[in-house]
Formats: structure tokens, C-alpha cells, sequence
């Protein structure tokens, strides 16, 4: 890994990520956290599945933001009503959640379970042996 | 007339796409025809499944509320479809794609005969998920007569412009099925992302900006609270955060889960799917709102006049000339005509065109009840074993001229008021069904009998709201007409804008009586052998 290029900081399964260095960290306190380098992807601990779940449940409060129902000003950029310019930047950070969920709390398990699946489904046919010639054997009423 | 004729350029254009770009694929076998193979590509599967959830109800619908009612229509919807949307396709989206793959799921009705080994309780499912689903149809028609009606300057008359939507949209249904409806679909979505930017840009240029606009809104007392939501109560701010759990049930919605070619194509739709969000609501209600500040627009003036004098005096209108002036006063189409008398001829029909792509978003509706048609009815029943594989895919084109034909006839008898019509039956019922999902996939416990109280809970509710509203007429703005009262608390009322349930959308107690349903009916109800669980929950 080349320490010098800035990019790496921002590559989640390096150790210099801070995000990555609060990981590792937890990873001490659950065997089960690891970077699973093989597959690209960063096996989050239970505690940070919780803390991503609790992320999604404070977005969710943060939506009904009574705290600007009644107003109008100020006009952000001379026009926007505040309200309108919350949910605007609301739907945004949304976005920067749903990326953190992603990266760190992505099923890839599934994706491993078909192509599991669809291995032991090819080396099934290729013990049968080879199958009939299209209209070969076709009952014929 | 020009604007009309770039709309048609357009229509031939997506004919092109839809049925001559995807020839060379194979359409014959049923997975082929209905899910494109199993193998969209990732851009394709972003911007598709986008479209597909954006309807006119998006882009006319959106403005026409936001025209009415304000800044709200942003937060009512867009932001809390841009929380939860993603959010399900993330925990749901991903587990179906998965179940598809690895037993060959078409539909989620055959998930759940498979998950809880039942038959005729699929069927029943089926037949709500479709009735649902129509409405959704015929959404898309109306707007379809809505728009080229408007961009032709009433030329082309309203039947005439559902008609030719219709037609274009049941071709290249018909002859490129699930390929070609997402290529489509990513065309009209790349189109109607650049939409709402290019008519905020055009109309602001050609009034000056929008400060003054707004400046004049917040100066007159009736339109002042259009900038805030003070004419809403958070309650039902609230309730309509559950609105977008009926996304994942959406059959068109969970079926195009089936189509990605790779786990990993649901990761930029989860991440990017706010922010295509942002780029189609935000200019549209903006425009919606600003709308009513635009008095020097000849449509629009009328509208303004007539919800006027609803507000005056509608205590002493008789019912026909109250039902008149709210079709005068529904909004649903005052984005195209501020396009109209702000923006250059023929790029108001290119708008139109944007427009219209939304609206026709319905293919992906259709296609996915000729899906669950073949699927869940034709071969359940044998069909496809007697008649094959080939025959069954006919049956679903067969299907497809049908459901478009009766939805065109229904919408040419509906009633105004697009963003009603979509949110009061159709997205209520797909909430309520949430339950069968999250049951299906994450609990063990859940059984078919669960899973038959929610079908059945969620049919006799949605025909309930729909019979009172039929039965009680809407009361003017700002009243209510109680329907049940316990000690002088309203419990049920009729509103203007539908039914309130303890001041919440309908949508709230349907949901969550749903889910106690499948609690409690599964806990006392024979649960699937252990060799099925054993299949759905070996993580």
C-alpha cells in the first residue's frame, strides 16, 4: 500500500481510514469484525450495525422538523423558505447514511449463498450425464 | 402546435427503443420476456427502477399539490420516500434478488407460496396486489390525456391524448416486455432528471427570478402559509411516512429487484436514490408553489379565481358547481401551463415531453400484472405445464393489450385529482401489505394463515375508505364531517383531502393493525415444515 497516496484514506478497507481506525478497533471486541479483503468488503460488527440502525432511526425523528413548521424565513438564496431547503439538505445526508450502509453493512452473504448455490447446481449436471437432443426423446402422444 | 409535434418525436422515439433496441435478446422464455434474463447492468438498473417509481404523479401530480397546499409536498413525500425507500431496498430488495436466483422466482406471490406453502392464499393475494395495481394504471393514462391536452393547447382532446399514451405504451410492452421497458425506462428518466432543472432555469430567466415571487406570496396572507406548513398538523406530516413502505410491495418494484444481474447493482441505487429524488421534486414543487404567485398566466389565473371562490362561498354552492370549480382549481396542470407562456415554443414540448415521460412510467405497472398474471394464474394452474413455456409468454402479451384497454376506459370516467386517486388506494393498500414482507423474510413464526388475515384486513379497509369517500362527499377546505365519534373525540372524520383516522392518514392504523395480524394470527396458526424454514433462514 502506498502510504503517500491521499486516496487511500478514503479506501474503507484501509487501516489509515479513520472511520476504519475506529473499526479495528471495535474488531478487538467482536472476533467476528474483520476486513474480508477477498471479497472487497468490511464485515461490520454487530455494534456498528446498531449504531447504522440507530443512525436510520434518528433520521427518521429528524424528518418531522417541527422546530420549522411555522416558518418561512429566512429565504435561503433570496427565495428557498427554510423549510423547503431542510428536507432539500435532509435528502442529501440521507444519501451519506445510505452510503455508510453500504460500505459497512452491505448482505454480500447473499450474493455468496447463489453463487454457492449455482456452483453446486453446475457440478450437479456435470456428474449427470449429457442431456437429450432438442425433440430427442419427447413423448409423443 | 410544435410543442405537440416534439411530444410525438418523442413517442416515436421510446416506440424505437422499446421495440426495436432490445430485438436481438431473447424474448421467448418467461424469464426472458419478464425479467430481461436476470441481467440488467447497473446504470440501467438505477435510472429503470426510478422511473418505474415515478409516475405522473410525480412530476404533475407533485406540482399540483405543492399548488394547493405549499412547501409540504416536498417533506409529505420526497424526503421521507428518500429515508425510506432506500432503506427497504437495502433489507428487502437485496433478500428478494437473492430468493429469485437461487428458486427461480418470477413474482413475489410464488415466494410466498413457496415460503408459506399455501396455494389458494396466494391467489388472493394476486388478486389485491392487482387491484391495487390498477389504479396505478390508469393514474398514468389520465395524465398522459392531462399532458398532450395542455402542451397542445387543447388541439388534441383528452381522450385522444390517453388513447395515444396507451397505444404507445401497451406496444412496446407487448414486444419488448421487461428489456425493453427498462431501456425506456432509462431513457424517460435521464429525460425527466433534466427536466426539473431546465423549467426552474427557464421560467426563473424569463420572470426575472423567484424572489420577488415568493416576496409576493409571503405578502398576502392566503398564500403566505403555502411557504410554510402551518395548515398541517405533524400527525399527519407523520402518517405519511409510512406511504413509501408501499415502494418494496409494489409488485412492479419488488419484480424489478429480480432483474439485476448482480448483487452488488442494488449498491449506487441505494446511495444515489435520494439525490434523483432531489433532482425531480424539489423544481417541481418549488414551480407548484411558486405557481400561485403567477397571475399574468391565463390558466393559472383561473384556477386561482376558482379556488377563490370556493373559499367564499362555499357554504351557499350547490354540489355540481362546487365539483366544477374544484376541477377548475385542481392544479395538476399548472407546471405545463407556465411552460406554455414562459418557455420558447418548441422547448415547452421537449419539457412536455419530460413530462410525459413520467407519466409514461405505467409500463412497468403493466408488464408486471401480465407477470403476476402468467405467473401466479396461468401457470399455478397448470397452464404452462399443458400449454408451455412459449404459449405462456403469448398469454402474458395477451394480458397486457387487455389491462390497458380497461384501464383507458376507467380513466376516461375517472374523477380529477391525480395525487388523491394514487395515494388514497393504492399506496395505502401496498402499506399495509408491508407486513407480508418482512414476515416472509425476516420471521420464522410467520404462516399463511398470518399472512391471509393481512391480505384479508388490508382488502376490506381499502374498500372501506373507498366506499365512505364514495358515500360522503369532501367537506369544504378546513372543515371536517365526523363519521365515528367515542365521547366526543373524533375517531374517523371525512377532510377535503380524504379520511383522517385520530388526525393520522388511514395508512397508519391500516399498517399497523396489519402487523399485529401477522403477530398474532401466525402465533396461534401451524407453522411451514422445518425443511422449508430450513431453505429461507440457513444463515
Amino acid at each position: 500500500m502506498n502510504l503517500l497516496n491521499p486516496f487511500n484514506l478514503l479506501n474503507p478497507l484501509t487501516p489509515l481510514n479513520p472511520l476504519n481506525a475506529f473499526l479495528n478497533r471495535r474488531s478487538f471486541l467482536n472476533p467476528a469484525a474483520e476486513c474480508d479483503k477477498q471479497h472487497g468488503i468490511f464485515r461490520a460488527p454487530r455494534m456498528l450495525k446498531l449504531l447504522l440502525a440507530l443512525l436510520v432511526a434518528v433520521l427518521y425523528v429528524l424528518h418531522q422538523d417541527v422546530w420549522l413548521w411555522d416558518d418561512a424565513r429566512p429565504l435561503v438564496c433570496g427565495f428557498l423558505p427554510i423549510g423547503l431547503f431542510y428536507h432539500a439538505i435532509y435528502t442529501i445526508a440521507v444519501s451519506g447514511v445510505m452510503w455508510l450502509m453500504v460500505r459497512y453493512a452491505w448482505p454480500a452473504h447473499l450474493e455468496r449463498e447463489v453463487e454457492a448455490r449455482d456452483r453446486s447446481v453446475v457440478s450437479d449436471r456435470s456428474r449427470e450425464p449429457s442431456p437429450p437432443e432438442r425433440g430427442e426423446g419427447r413423448v409423443r402422444g | 402546435m410544435i410543442p405537440a409535434l416534439v411530444v410525438f418525436g418523442y413517442l416515436a422515439i421510446v416506440l424505437y427503443i422499446g421495440i426495436f433496441a432490445v430485438r436481438r435478446h431473447e424474448q421467448t422464455s418467461a424469464e426472458g420476456y419478464f425479467l430481461a434474463g436476470r441481467s440488467l447492468g447497473q446504470s440501467v438498473f438505477l435510472l429503470s427502477l426510478f422511473g418505474t417509481n415515478m409516475t405522473a404523479f410525480t412530476i404533475l401530480g407533485s406540482a399540483g399539490h405543492a399548488f394547493a397546499n405549499g412547501i409540504v409536498t416536498f417533506g409529505l413525500m420526497a424526503s421521507s420516500s428518500a429515508l425510506i425507500i432506500p432503506v427497504t431496498l437495502h433489507l428487502i430488495g437485496t433478500r428478494m434478488w437473492a430468493l429469485g436466483k437461487k428458486y427461480g422466482f418470477i413474482t413475489p406471490v410464488q415466494m410466498f407460496r413457496d415460503r408459506w406453502e399455501c396455494g389458494h392464499i396466494g391467489t388472493f393475494i394476486f388478486a389485491l396486489q392487482a387491484a391495487l395495481l390498477v389504479p396505478y394504471v390508469i393514474i398514468a393514462v389520465m395524465g398522459g390525456g392531462t399532458t398532450l391536452s395542455a402542451v397542445s393547447g387543447g388541439l388534441i382532446p383528452y381522450w385522444f391524448g390517453g388513447a395515444i399514451v396507451a397505444i404507445v405504451v401497451m406496444s412496446y410492452v407487448f414486444f419488448g416486455g421487461m428489456r425493453g421497458t427498462a431501456w425506456v425506462n432509462t431513457f424517460q428518466t435521464v429525460l425527466f432528471l433534466s427536466f426539473g432543472a431546465a423549467a426552474l432555469i427557464l421560467i426563473g430567466a424569463s420572470i426575472g427570478g423567484y424572489s420577488q415571487a415568493v416576496e409576493s406570496l409571503l405578502a398576502a396572507p392566503a398564500t403566505a402559509p403555502l411557504l410554510t406548513r402551518e395548515r398541517f398538523s405533524p400527525w399527519f406530516f407523520f402518517s405519511y411516512t409510512f406511504i413509501p413502505l408501499s415502494t418494496i410491495v409494489f409488485p412492479h418494484i419488488n419484480i424489478f429487484c429480480l432483474t439485476a444481474k448482480r448483487l452488488s447493482q442494488f449498491k449506487k441505487t441505494v446511495i444515489f436514490y435520494p439525490w434523483c429524488l432531489l433532482a425531480i421534486w424539489l423544481p417541481c414543487v418549488f414551480l407548484g408553489v411558486a405557481a400561485n404567485a403567477m397571475h399574468d398566466v391565463p390558466g393559472i389565473e383561473s384556477k386561482l379565481a376558482a379556488r377563490a371562490t370556493l373559499a367564499t362561498e362555499a357554504g351557499s354552492l350547490d354540489p355540481t358547481e362546487a365539483a366544477r370549480l374544484q376541477q377548475a382549481a385542481a392544479g395538476d396542470d399548472v407546471i405545463i401551463h407556465m411552460l406554455g407562456h414562459y418557455a420558447p415554443f418548441g422547448l415547452a414540448g421537449l419539457l412536455g415531453a419530460g413530462i410525459l415521460a413520467a407519466v409514461m412510467a405505467s409500463d412497468s405497472q403493466i408488464l408486471a400484472l401480465s407477470t403476476m398474471f402468467t405467473e401466479d394464474v396461468f401457470a399455478f394452474y397448470e397452464g404452462k405445464a399443458r400449454f408451455g413455456e412459449r404459449v405462456q409468454v403469448q398469454t402474458g402479451r395477451i394480458f397486457v393489450v387487455l389491462i390497458t384497454t380497461v384501464s383507458y376506459v376507467i380513466a376516461l370516467r375517472a374523477p380529477p385529482g391525480i395525487f388523491n386517486l394514487a395515494t388514497q388506494y393504492a399506496f395505502s393498500g401496498y402499506s399495509a401489505l408491508f407486513p407480508l414482507l418482512i414476515g416472509a423474510l425476516f420471521w420464522k413464526g410467520s404462516t399463511k394463515w398470518g399472512a391471509f388475515a393481512v391480505a384479508l384486513w388490508t382488502a376490506a379497509t381499502v374498500a372501506g375508505v373507498a366506499i365512505l369517500q364514495a358515500v360522503v362527499s369532501p367537506p369544504p377546505p378546513g372543515t371536517v364531517v365526523p363519521i365515528w365519534s367515542i365521547g366526543g373525540t373524533d375517531v374517523i372524520v371525512r377532510a377535503a383531502g380524504g379520511t383522517d383516522v385520530f388526525g393520522l392518514m388511514p395508512v397508519v392504523p391500516m399498517t399497523i393493525v396489519s402487523a399485529v395480524l401477522m403477530v398474532v394470527v401466525s402465533w396461534l396458526t401451524k407453522k411451514p415444515s422445518e425443511t422449508t424454514l430450513g431453505r429461507y433462514f440457513s444463515h
